[in-house]
């Protein structure tokens, strides 16, 4: 039918009712009529289903979002998560506030495994790679099945086969160590930042390999040696949450951070001890020494006690201080902290103690943490991660592919080219194979090499689980289908195996949950155990055994407890730099690299993005003729970077650090954009220790070619008077913090004030407990649909981010203190922001939050000057979301048009939705039951919302503690709903 | 050109009418080419906003937190230079100061046509100009109002106000100088616009009382606007929160500061103006040194308003303030707070000797550094106090664009544009006033009395 005829169709039926008088109610019908008169003449071909879920699933209703709880794979520390879909789309990801590990939080990667979900750089379906006569090589799509008998052809060869994946545990491992034996493979496991030596340690000297569970939250003193676990290490939401239960508590956690590079960990100790690189040891033997003699190790035989005693014997605080360049009181005090400390705990991991030295100085803190006691006090036997990488194992495999030997190499689930060392010769070793295999989701290093990609799904797509310690097995479920033609690894291998038994992976792992529910002693019928597990997302039982240390190990006395040499092989002039590469929560190990979310968010140390940088103390660069932001040349025997240098006092004279993960030559478009090299690259060759050791070698600096802006969205570090963020100095054999004069005073207001019948939402901010992590930044930018906007317009100061980490530098070198404030729309009571906007684009509404509509807003900006917080955000160009990034979009908040103003909404979405429910079932919202998508995401629970007119919320009582302050409120009457509560230290 | 002005120099009344009318004699090719170039740079301009409108305000050089940039500087200026035009019609007219005779007419057509640029920029400046519409009180079904409160909507009230009573006091002015061209005029097609366009005008007694009186009403109606505008312009900055806005001084600072870049002005575009229409014997030097006198007073308002800021900033002990005004003369932008303090408050001193008064080479290159240092004055309160507000963290700098260069440069052209049609098509000097102040001829043809 043509567009006429409709017209002459719809407009007949209505002209023949048009003598009776017609009522609304009978045109709509008349035009619905009409309509369906005009679509009964379409042709069968354009048949189409306008409304999709009208019958389909009963969980899937429009509007309505599903939840499921499931697991983080980003990293091992196993952290439960809740993934929110809307109409089959999984648009946020959330910590699960009931599983053991995180308890709610969840760290930024977490967050950000959405945008490896919604990759656009990911592989859509299998490849595989084709040469020309040219000699030109392209990946050229495949199917399935020819893919599946490629592999069967590799498996029949003559050579040798190998697998190298990352860590692994559950269902998988035993399907691929199944696997591999089946097809005599030989399975190597690799992951460039574990803790094996922690693990051998622990072993050594308690008795039980593996990392023990930490109590941070029993701890008086912690001595930490390099651990940075409030950004990485290990299982840092965990962690943060037991930290920050402590230092909101009566008896703060004292921590004492021994590392050469400030890390974020550092920034949130009490006391920073900048010790030379590699020079730890000799500050832990000293420590050692002044315990014993201080009375201390009556707990151990006697025996263990003369060893200790001639073990220390060399030992003194003057040698370590020495060697270290720690002052000798700091040492003296450390001592005396611990030795007075009830329950302490010491520890020692991280990038910045990885060297190859690193189990001697494992050893040592075992050693002190047994002589103190800490062992089934602060040291949790019982749950013990047993990591599994094998450094040694990976290397002797490569380097037996050097010689020819193999002819198969699979790989999953890890990017050994990117992430081995150059050193290692990896990649000669992998021209030498007749088929690579990969099964990895993105064209990284590795799969680019392949001759053929099987991707796999992401942990968001697939069933499989993970088992991180005992007690805790954490079930991973898709939370939609498969964007890409992709097949879960497990399915992958079921395939190849040919197994009858197991149709898919999910009855696979469901017989291998039969056997856990066996061990664990439940006794439900398996589908009613499977079922509430899935629901959970995994079992988690409560029983613990305790386990105490058991004999020591008497190799350890022999080991090499000396200061850490480098390798100087070849370098172009005398250098005692050391690199130390470290990792971020930006980019991790590098796995996290081509997420813009990441990129974006500013590091939470230096506020740089979008980059990659060598940070470098002010008296190196100067001797070396290197100034902020120039391009600094770092180099060694094997290999250069050339990246900008940030310059900063929070660096030890001898070190250059550099961030690990950056630098990617394949990957993705995002992570190719930050160039400048490859960490990994400049490791020396390893003595195949059992992991990566990632302080190895000095390196040379010197001014590289041109200049560069390092994107820094900080203006400033130093706060001055301002009162910003404020610090209160814990008072010793005090069980309150400090002094008893203070809180927030409302001062007297000279007009009448507004009111807020019903609610008045409000924040509090425990700056105490925020670690500056950023978890909540990214979290922002997830729920509210925040564009990412890219290096260069980043570096014009245009980022959209609703929500900052502001970070000050206070106080001298010696006596750092650094801040952290999150600072996001405070929603003044009485906001600058609102009269100077000439359309009401922004206003105050009835709930105590200042308002804005975008479809008003003219663009003046006038608000955004005015802003005393400089919160607000100006859509200075329109932002993609390139293709599926834009299917995580929320769909219930608003994507922005260029040239509005927009700022942080206290997640009003989540506000009108709690409210609507609470509505139907006649009731008011109840305190914690709105949660902004930052509040839920902090690991500390520094933040807390609530409404303010609820005296007994829990927003209500935070904001009248004697430590609030409302940020600037005292100069200029903004009267913020945010109340921050002050930064609590100890003396330094 | 003649460095040293004659005055008092006789003229007569037929000379007037005649050296004034042959300005709207068929145009040289000179008047061509500007009025080509004027017009090209206006085109680029508007190409350079196209870009803007199309790719969004990222083109710009603004960024956060400095979200008000060039535009509104070029704003403020504009605004600024349209203030001395009504100055010295009205408040000059009631003061009854002859020596605005010859240059009145000329200044009124600047501030017309300034006031149309900077009615611009504005527009320019938005995020979405297509709504900008939304600023004016209009009734609409959404019963949707502006916010009264907001400085913006008192600029839209201020300055539209202020070009409807600059265009028709302009045009009153204007009345008996086209009857004058319409009695001379040689071709049908003039003698027919500046006959509708004169009103009938024919000189007598009883129309020029009353036209006196309509100009006098005018001239009171338009002298508080004078004062009106740039405060209230002003007011954009002062009721604002941000350290280095938030002052009681803007509007008189505002105020005087228009006054003496618009006069500035005035000279930067009557002395090419005599020089090619041989006004020299109706524009004299007892005019410029008038004039000079005025940017004396002025430069010395404003660089005691310079002053007072630096020592309010000092006196409130408000860290926020202090640290601005530390910020101003040593930090990122010092270029221009040093610029402006040279341009405005050192180079107009020369001015106090007379010799410089007198000199035209050195009047126009002065009238252009002053303006150039009003420019700037507005390039550092809006700027520099952007750059550092209350929040270190969020402290920032600012990107140049070519945009916003091609758009200020644009500006020029649009200006120019209508100056230079205005010079050819009306009379650039008030004939009948310039008659008014000259001695009455003699009847022996001698006027030495």
């Amino acid at each position: 039918m043509t567009k006429k005829e409709k017209k002459k169709n719809s407009l007949a039926i209505i002209g023949q009712e048009k003598s009776d008088n017609i009522e609304r109610r009978d045109f709509l019908k008349i035009l619905g009529g009409a309509t369906a008169a005009t679509l009964a003449g379409c042709s069968d071909s354009n048949k189409q289903s306008v409304l999709p879920f009208v019958k389909g699933d009963k969980e899937q209703i429009p509007g309505v979002a599903v939840w499921y709880n499931s697991t983080c794979t980003q990293c091992d520390a196993g952290c439960g998560i809740m993934v929110r879909t809307r109409e089959g789309r999984a648009v946020k990801i959330e910590g699960n506030k009931n599983h053991p590990i995180n308890r709610g939080g969840l760290c930024a990667i977490g967050h950000s495994s959405l945008q490896d979900h919604y990759d656009p750089d990911r592989i859509r379906q299998p490849l595989v790679k084709e040469t020309n006569k040219n000699g030109e090589s392209t990946f050229k799509p495949i199917s399935w099945e020819k893919a599946f008998k490629k592999i069967e052809k590799g498996l029949k060869a003559k050579g040798k086969k190998a697998f190298i994946t990352g860590e692994i545990s559950g269902a998988k491992e035993t399907l691929i160590k199944q696997w591999t034996e089946s097809n005599s493979v030989d399975h190597s496991i690799y992951s460039p930042l574990s803790a094996i030596n922690l693990a051998k340690a622990s072993e050594l000297v308690y008795g039980t390999y593996g990392v023990p569970d930490y109590k941070f939250d029993q701890a008086e003193v912690v001595l930490n040696f390099g651990a940075d676990f409030l950004e990485t290490w290990i299982s840092p939401c965990g962690y943060a949450k037991d930290w920050a239960k402590s230092r909101k508590g009566h008896k703060p956690v004292r921590v004492i951070q021994v590392e050469p590079r400030l890390s974020l960990t550092g920034a949130n100790a009490d006391t920073w001890l900048n010790c030379n690189p590699g020079s730890e040891s000799e500050v832990a033997i000293a420590i050692l020494k002044e315990l014993l003699a201080k009375g201390h190790g009556k707990n151990v035989s006697t025996e263990l006690a003369a060893q200790l005693r001639d073990l220390t014997s060399n030992a003194s605080i003057e040698k370590a201080s020495k060697i270290s360049g720690i002052k000798k009181e700091k040492i003296a005090s450390t001592v005396k902290y611990l030795s007075k400390a009830k329950k302490s705990l010491v520890l020692a991991g991280g990038t910045s103690v990885s060297s190859e030295k690193e189990l001697s100085l494992q050893v040592l803190s075992a050693l002190i943490n047994l002589v103190l006691g800490n062992v089934g006090k602060t040291i949790d036997l019982s749950k013990v991660r047993t990591p599994k990488s094998s450094l040694k194992n990976t290397l002797s495999l490569v380097s037996e592919m050097n010689k020819g030997d193999y002819e198969v190499l699979f790989v999953d689930n890890s990017n050994p080219l990117f992430s081995l060392p150059s050193s290692s010769k990896f990649s000669f070793a992998i021209k030498k194979l007749s088929l690579l295999v990969s099964f990895s989701s993105h064209l990284d290093e590795t799969s680019k090499e392949a001759d053929l990609i099987l991707p796999s799904s992401t942990s968001l797509e697939s069933w499989s689980d993970t088992i991180p310690f005992e007690g805790v097995h954490n079930l991973v479920q898709p939370t939609m289908t498969p964007i890409f033609d992709t097949k879960n690894i497990g399915d992958i291998l079921l395939a190849l195996t040919k197994d009858s038994k197991h149709e898919d992976f999910l009855s696979y792992l469901k017989e291998s949950w039969k056997a856990i529910q066996t061990k664990v002693g439940n006794h439900d019928s398996f589908e009613k155990f499977w079922e509430e597990s899935v629901e959970r997302g995994g079992y988690f039982s409560e029983k613990t055994k305790t386990v105490s240390a058991k004999n020591i190990d008497s190799n350890i006395f022999s080991l090499d407890f000396a200061k850490t040499s480098f390798n100087k092989k070849k370098l172009e002039k005398k250098s005692d730099l050391v690199l130390m590469p470290y990792s971020s929560v930006k980019t991790f190990d590098g796995r996290a690299a081509n997420r813009p979310w990441l990129q974006e968010m500013p590091d939470p140390m230096t506020q740089a993005s979008w980059d990659t940088w060598a940070e470098i103390h002010p008296e190196t660069a100067e001797k070396n003729g290197i100034k902020q932001g120039d391009i600094v040349q770092v180099r060694n025997y094997y290999g250069e970077l050339n990246i900008p240098a940030y310059v900063t006092e929070y660096v030890n004279r001898d070190v250059v650090a550099v961030p690990i993960g950056n630098g990617h030559t394949e990957f993705g478009r995002y992570a190719k954009s930050v160039a400048g090299g490859n960490v990994y690259d400049l490791l020396p060759e390893q003595d195949a220790n059992s992991s990566l050791s990632l302080l190895a070698s000095n390196v040379t600096i010197s001014k590289g070619l041109g200049a560069t802006q390092l994107v820094n969205v900080q203006g400033s570090d130093d706060q001055g008077k301002r009162e910003i963020g404020k610090t209160r100095e814990i008072k010793e054999h005090d069980d309150s913090h400090g002094d008893h004069h203070g809180g927030h005073h409302e001062p007297k207001q000279m007009y009448k004030q507004r009111e807020h019948p019903l609610y008045r939402w409000g924040m509090a901010v425990d700056l105490a407990a925020c670690t500056g992590c950023s978890a909540c930044v990214t979290a922002c930018y997830s729920e509210n649909n925040i564009p990412t906007v890219g290096k260069e317009v980043m570096n014009q100061g245009r980022e959209m981010s609703w929500l900052r980490i502001e970070r000050y530098h206070d106080g001298s070198s010696e006596d750092l203190q650094v801040s952290f404030v999150p600072m996001m729309c405070q929603h003044c009571n009485s906001a600058p922001c609102e009269p100077v906007c000439p359309v009401y684009a922004t206003y105050h509404n009835e709930e105590g939050l200042n308002v804005m509509v975008y479809n008003r807003c003219v663009g003046t900006r006038y608000c955004g000057n005015n802003c005393v917080y400089k919160v607000r955000r100006f859509n200075w160009f329109e932002f993609e979301f390139p293709e599926p990034l834009d299917m995580q979009l929320n769909p219930d908040v608003m994507k922005r048009t260029a040239g509005v103003m927009e700022k942080c909404s206290f997640c009003v979405q989540r506000i009108a939705e709690a409210k609507d429910k609470a509505k139907d079932d006649g009731r008011l919202v109840a305190d914690g039951e709105v949660q902004p998508a930052c509040v839920q995401s902090c690991p500390t629970e520094a933040l807390v919302f609530g409404d303010l007119n609820d005296p007994n919320s829990a927003v209500s009582k935070m904001s009248k503690d004697d430590r609030g302050y409302k940020i600037l409120d005292h100069h200029l009457n903004t009267q913020p709903a945010v109340t921050y509560l002050d930064n609590l230290k100890y003396k330094a | 050109m003649s460095t040293e002005i004659k005055t008092n120099e006789e003229v007569g009344y037929s000379e007037v009418s005649d050296t004034v009318l042959k300005m709207l004699e068929p145009p040289t090719a000179g008047w061509y080419v500007q009025l080509f170039i004027c017009i090209a740079l206006a085109i680029m301009g508007f190409g350079c906003w196209v870009v803007q409108v199309l790719y969004g305000m990222g083109v710009a050089g603004i960024a956060h937190p400095i979200m008000w940039g060039v535009y509104i500087t070029n704003f403020v200026f504009w605004v600024g230079i349209a203030h001395s035009g009504t100055l010295i019609s009205a408040v000059l007219y009631l003061f009854r100061a002859k020596f605005r005779q010859p240059i009145y007419r000329l200044a009124e057509a600047m501030t017309v046509f300034a006031v149309m640029t900077a009615g611009l920029f504005p527009i320019i400046h938005v995020g979405r100009p297509w709504v900008a519409y939304w600023l004016m009180p209009y009734p609409n079904e959404r019963a949707l109002w502006p916010n009264f409160r907001s400085p913006l909507l008192w600029d839209v009230f201020a300055v539209s106000t202020y070009f409807t009573v600059s265009s028709l006091f302009f045009y009153i002015g204007l009345v008996p100088d086209i009857a004058t061209a319409r009695d001379k005029a040689k071709t049908k097609l003039r003698k027919l616009v500046y006959g509708i366009t004169s009103l009938g005008w024919t000189g007598s007694a009883r129309q020029y009382k009353n036209y006196v009186a309509a100009y006098l009403i005018f001239a009171s109606i338009a002298t508080p606007l004078v004062i009106s505008v740039h405060s209230v312009v002003s007011w954009d900055f002062a009721v604002g929160i941000v350290p280095g806005w938030h002052a009681t001084i803007f509007p008189p600072y505002f105020v005087a500061g228009a006054i003496f870049s618009g006069v500035a002005m005035v000279i930067t575009l009557i002395i090419p103006l005599r020089k090619v229409f041989k006004l020299e014997r109706i524009v004299t030097g007892v005019h410029f040194d008038a004039m000079c006198k005025l940017i004396l007073l002025t430069s010395g308002v404003v660089t005691y308003a310079y002053v007072t800021e630096f020592y309010v900033a000092w006196f409130s002990n408000n860290m926020f303030e202090r640290f601005q005004f530390w910020f101003r003369p040593f930090g990122e932008f010092k270029p221009a707070f040093w610029g402006m303090v040279f341009c405005n408050c050192i180079a107009p001193l020369t001015l106090w000797y007379k010799p410089f008064r007198t000199n035209i080479a050195y009047l126009f290159c002065i009238s252009i550094v002053i303006n150039i240092g009003m420019w700037l004055e507005r390039f550092n309160i809006i700027f520099t106090s952007l750059a550092r507000d209350f929040i270190p963290a969020a402290w920032g700098g600012y990107n140049f664009s070519w945009v916003e260069a091609g758009i200020t440069v644009g500006a020029f052209g649009w200006f120019g544009m209508w100056m230079t049609l205005f010079i050819k098509f009306f009379p650039a000097v008030a004939i009948m006033e310039v008659k008014e102040v000259i001695p009455a001829p003699r009847r022996d043809g001698n006027s030495d009395h």
